[in-house]
């Protein structure tokens, strides 16, 4: 099917609440963090949403590594 | 790796207990170490890449900058001390005209010294983005789109509608002319421009073709734009040593 319209396609194909819902930011030692959970109920780094270019050099914290944090961090 | 498991679970079995680091950083990060600064470092680094969100959030899987993050963050290099200058790079398809507007004035009004740099692309609201800070730069092979400003999502089929368009679109042309050496005349010639893209008025600027017009000041890469920063930094701190006199 080929739909021609020039609705954005969030308007017609509305986006699942649980998929807002996966992606959370934390504070991480201070740094913001975007992270994404997964189903070992691990945190997933996504991005790192500090200006300070010394903390994208933090190893523990690169994205891809998964974190085992708390829930209390959540803000 | 699978086809000897012998020789792999030899291999394995003495860091078992130990889950290999080097391992998993190849695996999660694609890497096996990350390079260390020495010093804290007195430059932040503002990235603005993807879509810039305005009101509405976007789905997870799209890129996004939000305009709830930078904001606090460039609140907070203006307050802290030890920050000197910020470096903006840019790699944007455009977005939100009201949020891009909102980051540009926040950064044209930061009273530490700034320089951009537009790697990849600085489409849409990414111009007014790029031309806030006090130096600008563009990558050669870096594009900037100028193209009217328009609505997606329904609208209300009334003459007011054009009118408040008309006028947000006034809003971009203004901050750009002011904060940058393009005419006003020159840049609606670009923004009007037929012919250059597909289906669509306005055009695409390429590298130097950007400086040629006025709208960015230089062309160059992270060097360059670190030490236009730098030398900014030292202008601006000999200035406020002497206003302390």
């Amino acid at each position: 099917m080929i739909m021609y319209t020039m609705m954005p396609e969030e308007l017609i194909f509305p986006i699942q609440q649980d998929t807002y819902e996966k992606q959370q930011i934390i504070q991480y030692n201070g740094i913001p963090l975007l992270v994404e959970k997964n189903e070992l109920h691990q945190y997933e780094v996504i991005r790192i949403l500090s200006t300070d270019p010394n903390h994208y050099l933090h190893a523990p914290i690169q994205p891809g590594t998964k974190l085992n944090v708390n829930e209390s961090l959540f803000s | 790796m699978t086809d000897n498991p012998e020789r792999n679970n030899a291999e394995e079995q003495p860091k078992e207990d130990k889950p290999s680091t080097l391992m998993e950083k190849i695996q999660q990060l694609g890497q096996t170490n990350v390079p260390q600064m020495t010093q804290d470092s007195k430059i932040h680094c503002l990235t603005i890449v993807g879509q810039i969100e305005g009101h509405l959030q976007l789905p997870p899987q799209n890129k996004t900058t939000k305009y709830e993050h930078l904001i606090p963050q460039i609140v907070a290099i203006e307050q802290n001390p030890k920050i000197e200058g910020v470096l903006v790079i840019l790699n944007t398809v455009g977005g939100d005209v009201e949020a891009g507007l909102a980051i540009s004035e926040m950064l044209a009004s930061l009273s530490k010294p700034t320089v951009s740099l537009v790697l990849g692309g600085g489409h849409s609201i990414g111009v007014p983005i790029a031309v806030s800070c006090d130096y600008s730069f563009i990558a050669e092979t870096a594009t900037m789109t100028i193209h009217p400003i328009r609505l997606t999502g329904l609208v209300i089929g009334v003459p007011q509608t054009f009118e408040y368009l008309d006028k947000m679109q006034e809003r971009v042309v203004n901050f750009v002319t002011k904060h940058s050496q393009i005419s006003e005349e020159e840049f609606k010639d670009l923004m009007f421009a037929k012919g250059n893209l597909t289906r669509d008025i306005g055009t695409n600027v390429i590298g130097i073709d950007a400086v040629k017009s006025g709208l960015i000041d230089g062309v160059g890469g992270v060097g360059e734009a670190m030490t236009k920063l730098n030398e900014l930094i030292d202008l601006h701190k000999e200035k406020n040593e002497g206003l302390v006199q």
